[in-house]
């Protein structure tokens, strides 16, 4: 889409968090439609290192103006390393959400059976344009 | 769409009750008030930064965190509440979420009018009557439910406000009641006599029934109260109330959308430390005090607050002020501190 930085080589999950898969672990962030559906991002609660998580829970917080969002964890896994550059520097999230604004790390149970629930490709493709078109309707 | 009509419920039920109905996945609007007075943490207020836990002992006043966004707020009897949960992907709501505010605000902004008051929203998120703050408001991802929650204020006690949140020093304490005087009001104030509560709070219901004209009243069964007040516990919990939060640089409260009072640090280059208290309201400085700076004359601080009052609070306009404060007062024994020490001082303040 071009309205949205959406790489291709990337998968998402339905609550706008991207995952990159590297050497068997998860590398995950914020997708360019949600920072900036979200705004100016002015806090971060990263998770912690070496805690386990279990698909569906919290795995992160965001706050926006008076809005606080959440990210879930998109697989069952244990994080192996937090972003905690976020924490004086949530502006990342907003100005380099895909490199420098990453989250974590996780590994994950089970990562075959993990990335069947994402969306990639030409699904992440049709995902990000109803999104769009959801979102871009008059109010 | 669900219509709770609560009247008064127990306080840990006013939070509990939108946190379980968006776990439960039930769309509604709920008007209620609380029993008795607590303290509410937003989502990612940090507690140890904020709250002045010996004065909520001493007072007994309960402590709570809610999933949602905004900052620490005293609540009580004296104000009424109105909550809307929404399912994600609602039509209503389009693109980002703070600009759903508008709307949601509407019945309250529409109620506040009906009592003849000039209500307005003043964005993203304060209702205020010819610029004062009289309602608070905040948002949230709970259960993947988008809630939005607000507060009309009848009654408020500033005192007890400004008492309960952590700040640096006595004189800053009494800055943030008196900027709360200036710059919040109540029902009570604007009409000169209370309201009464049953006709306030069936005009709100039936502006949110205009607004949504799908709501049907529901009951507040048993069940639903046993899970509110579960919830509520887990909100209290000191694992939920000592979340790590956002901390700044500089010790701030915001007093209303874009008005905040802050405390700068001061160390410069021969050691000497002090405060400033600085009144910002649209990043203009509005107002300034220095404490504990008694190196410098009183003819110097007096000079240094008339240079800076009306000043927006950006490096380059700073820096310029500061160096011609500096110049007029060089026989006051300025010169021998920086221009960038004293200018990062007023911008952020120096740890």
């Amino acid at each position: 889409m071009s309205q949205y930085n959406t790489p291709g080589e990337l998968y998402y999950t339905q609550d706008h968090a991207w995952i990159k898969v590297e050497d068997g672990k998860i590398r995950i962030g914020v997708s360019d439609f949600m920072q900036k559906l979200a705004g100016e991002i002015t806090f971060i609660r990263i998770p912690r290192a070496n805690k386990s998580l279990a698909a569906g829970a919290t795995l992160c917080s965001i706050q926006s103006g008076k809005w606080a969002g959440k990210i879930k964890v998109p697989m069952n896994g244990t994080v192996v390393e937090a972003n905690s550059e976020l924490t004086t520097n949530p502006k990342l999230l907003n100005e380099d959400c895909y490199a420098s604004g990453w989250i974590c790390v996780m590994e994950p149970e089970n990562l075959e059976a993990g990335l069947v629930g994402l969306l990639h490709g030409e699904e992440a493709d049709r995902f990000f344009t109803e999104e769009h078109a959801k979102h871009s309707k008059p109010e | 769409m669900r219509l709770y009509r609560l009247g008064e419920i127990p306080w840990q039920e006013t939070q509990g009750i939108y946190h379980a109905l968006a776990e439960l996945g039930q769309e509604a609007v709920i008007i209620c008030r609380p029993a008795g007075k607590y303290v509410c943490l937003g989502y990612h207020d940090d507690f140890n930064q904020e709250i002045n836990s010996e004065y909520c002992q001493q007072n007994n006043i309960p402590l709570i965190r809610r999933e949602t966004g905004g900052g620490v707020v005293l609540l009580d009897k004296d104000q009424l509440f109105f909550q809307l949960i929404l399912r994600n992907d609602s039509p209503l709501l389009r693109g980002r979420r703070d600009r759903f505010f508008s709307t949601f605000l509407k019945p309250a902004v529409e109620t506040l009018r009906d009592y003849g008051l000039n209500a307005a929203v003043q964005n993203p998120a304060d209702i205020v009557v010819d610029g004062r703050k009289i309602s608070g408001n905040g948002a949230g991802d709970i259960n993947g439910y988008a809630v939005y929650i607000g507060n009309i204020l009848l009654d408020f006690d500033r005192r007890a406000m400004s008492d309960l949140l952590k700040t640096p020093s006595a004189i800053f304490r009494e800055h943030t009641r008196l900027s709360m005087e200036r710059h919040l009001t109540t029902l009570k104030e604007e009409l000169r006599e209370m309201p009464f509560m049953a006709d306030l709070e069936e005009r709100l219901a039936g502006h949110f029934t205009a607004l949504l004209p799908e709501l049907k009243p529901a009951v507040y069964s048993g069940e639903l109260q046993t899970l509110a007040q579960k919830t509520a516990k887990r909100l209290m919990s000191p694992d939920v109330l000592q979340l790590p939060g956002r901390r700044l640089k500089a010790r701030q409260v915001k007093i209303k959308e874009g008005v905040f009072l802050r405390s700068h640090n001061y160390r410069d280059e021969l050691g000497r430390t002090g405060t400033a208290i600085l009144l910002i309201d649209n990043n203009v400085i509005r107002w300034l005090e220095c404490s504990g700076m008694d190196y410098f004359t009183s003819q110097a601080k007096l000079l240094l607050s008339e240079y800076l009052v009306g000043v927006t609070l950006r490096q380059e306009d700073i820096r310029c002020v500061i160096k011609c404060w500096q110049d007029k007062a060089a026989n006051l024994d300025l010169d021998s501190i920086k221009t960038e020490t004293l200018t990062q001082w007023i911008i952020e303040g120096i740890s």
